[in-house]
């Protein structure tokens, strides 16, 4: 009696589990196609800014989906109606291919060369301390870190800073600077600070709705113990100075020892977040509003102080108008 | 207000969970006290709408540890488990991890020849989550709640083969739950964390206090043990299903396989 009553419970518990599961959605390409659609829909919080009507642009692209779509087809279709939104943190990813719109720094001038900084401005006299390259340029400390995503902290800092504290000034080249993560924007901008201070604020989508957003959050930053940087500093930006990059040079021009040199940043002030599609492909999309410490939006880029560029008869010659600019303001 | 009745539901769980059985162990001396010790292989379901529409499903491991005391017409049980697992959709992957601290206290109803019924109250802390590591800022999804909840247990003994056996079915369903799920998934707690402006008040503040229309959390296990000499080993075989509706669909079932030592103590 007993193992059977055991058999049968089992059974039960096991055929009661889906129940309470929705069907799967089906795979198919308009399903997919309409998951991305009310995904962006939903969670992307820069409409306004952009100025999209996301209403019509289905009404564009949704005609050109059907069942018997191509995967390649539905990908340059998908691709398409994501560029309408002119933001770098919108990608479609797939095993094939990942979408993208890098118009943001592909119609400007690059404003950096890594081959005129290696030859003819650090030479072999500089040093790699985790991912700084750094070196004195006479009188002046010279910072270059080209990845936000390569992790820091505030011993590497303070050491990597004391030794450049008894000079003139400090150049910091984010230049090329991609981004990575938020929090080492703000250690590093933390460090030139002695007090706690408001550098900027946030709000995140937080319902489907398109005015559905959290609080406007204050970013504080607090000063690191012991330390902090006193002499002045110039920041050099470009237009691939993009995300946390961002972020970090807004946190830096609201501090009247920085000066932000070379050209307006690249934005991408909202934070992305993801979604799975049906089919398995992943689209990545902004989910927050990012402000500076003015309360002006920085996700087309913040302005530089001194605007510099460097032309391509500059590179030809071997010369880096910004850093020298930069170098110019310290000395 | 609702951090009020949320930390007063919290202060009940761990009230419930040490004071009233030590105040019980004062005035009656338990027939039995066991210590048991559970490992196994479990398998997950699970989908979370607000990432995704998929169905992920895999295998983990299960570890588990619980104290049951038993007087001649109650069952004091209390015990923690730990689920860690990896499950996959299509290409993709989740690493999960659960933990469920519960407490319950039953009472014998009724003695038959075929067995005993008993029932009572259980309270249960749970936390569930998952890290989708193809994901950019939300790969971290979760819900941590308690519940209040009617359990019951049928309890069957027998001989076979000269050993002693018991069979025992012990249902649970909740009748009161308060639930944290980050607003709108995780996105929103995982971006306000970058600026540590969070607390264990705000966690609270943010939850919500679910009706069964939209928050089921059964939980089920069956179990069968053998005493030797004193002491006994078991079987067990547990069910359990979280569906929170709230905003975005999240839903987990899992199904654990556990073999323990039941040590008396």
């Amino acid at each position: 009696m007993a193992k059977y009553s055991i058999i049968l419970s089992l059974l039960l518990l096991y055929s009661c589990e889906r129940m309470f599961f929705a069907d799967d959605l089906s795979d198919d390409p308009v399903s997919s196609f309409d998951v991305l659609w009310q995904s962006i829909d939903e969670h992307y919080s820069l409409f306004d800014y952009k100025n999209v009507d996301w209403d019509s642009i289905y009404q564009v692209y949704r005609p050109q989906v059907d069942y018997n779509i191509k995967d390649d087809s539905l990908f340059r279709v998908m691709s398409n109606m994501l560029y309408v939104l002119k933001d770098g943190h919108v990608n479609l990813i797939t095993p094939f291919d990942v979408s993208r719109n890098w118009d943001w720094y592909l119609n400007r001038p690059q404003n950096f060369n890594l081959s005129v900084l290696e030859r003819n401005y650090w030479g072999d006299s500089y040093r790699i301390s985790g991912p700084f390259i750094n070196l004195l340029l006479d009188s002046v400390g010279y910072i270059r870190y080209s990845d936000f995503s390569s992790n820091i902290n505030k011993d590497q800092l303070i050491s990597l800073l004391k030794a450049y504290q008894p000079y003139k000034g400090l150049i910091i080249d984010v230049r090329d600077n991609g981004g990575g993560y938020i929090s080492n924007a703000e250690l590093l901008a933390s460090m030139f600070i002695n007090e706690s201070k408001v550098v900027g604020y946030t709000k995140t989508k937080n319902g489907p709705q398109k005015d559905d957003f959290s609080p406007l959050i204050p970013v504080t930053l607090n000063p690191v113990d012991s330390f902090y940087f006193t002499k002045p500093v110039a920041v050099l930006s470009n237009r691939s100075s993009y995300s946390s990059t961002n972020m970090f040079i807004s946190f830096m021009s609201s501090n009247d020892q920085a000066t932000i040199i070379g050209d307006t940043s690249g934005g991408g002030g909202g934070v992305p977040i993801s979604t799975q599609l049906p089919n398995g492909w992943m689209v990545r999309y902004s989910s927050t509003i990012t402000l500076d410490a003015n309360e002006r939006n920085i996700e087309n880029g913040v302005p530089p102080d001194i605007l510099v560029t460097q032309t391509l008869q500059d590179v030809a010659i071997g010369v880096d108008p910004i850093l020298e600019r930069a170098y110019q303001k310290l000395k | 207000m609702q951090k009020a009745i949320s930390i007063l539901f919290a202060c009940i769980l761990f009230i419930q969970g040490v004071s009233s059985n030590d105040l019980e162990k004062k005035r009656q001396k338990p027939l039995s006290r066991f210590f048991n010790i559970e490992t196994g292989v479990s398998h997950f379901t699970h989908r979370d709408y607000f990432t995704s529409s998929l169905m992920y499903d895999g295998f983990g491991a299960s570890l588990a540890a619980n104290v049951q005391r038993r007087f001649s017409n109650k069952i004091f049980d209390g015990g923690h488990q730990i689920d860690i697992g990896i499950t996959s959709a299509k290409v993709s992957n989740v690493i999960l991890f659960n933990y469920r601290y519960y407490n319950k206290t039953l009472f014998k109803v009724s003695k038959y020849k075929s067995g005993n019924i008993y029932t009572g109250v259980q309270f249960d802390f749970f936390s569930n989550n998952r890290y989708h590591n193809a994901f950019t800022n939300n790969g971290y999804t979760y819900e941590w709640g308690a519940n209040m909840s009617i359990s019951a247990r049928y309890e069957y003994a027998f001989n076979w083969l000269k050993k002693e056996f018991q069979w025992s079915y012990q249902p649970s369903i909740p009748i009161l739950n308060y639930i944290y799920r980050p607003s709108y998934a995780s996105s929103w707690i995982e971006v306000i964390e970058e600026n540590e402006t969070y607390g264990f008040l705000d966690i609270l503040g943010g939850g919500k206090w679910m009706t069964l229309n939209k928050w089921l959390a059964f939980s089920n296990q069956t179990s069968i043990q053998m005493s030797i000499n004193n002491n006994a080993i078991r079987v067990s075989y547990g069910w359990g299903l979280y569906n929170n509706n709230s905003t975005k669909e999240s839903i987990l079932a899992y199904h654990c396989l556990l073999f323990g030592l039941m040590v008396n103590i």
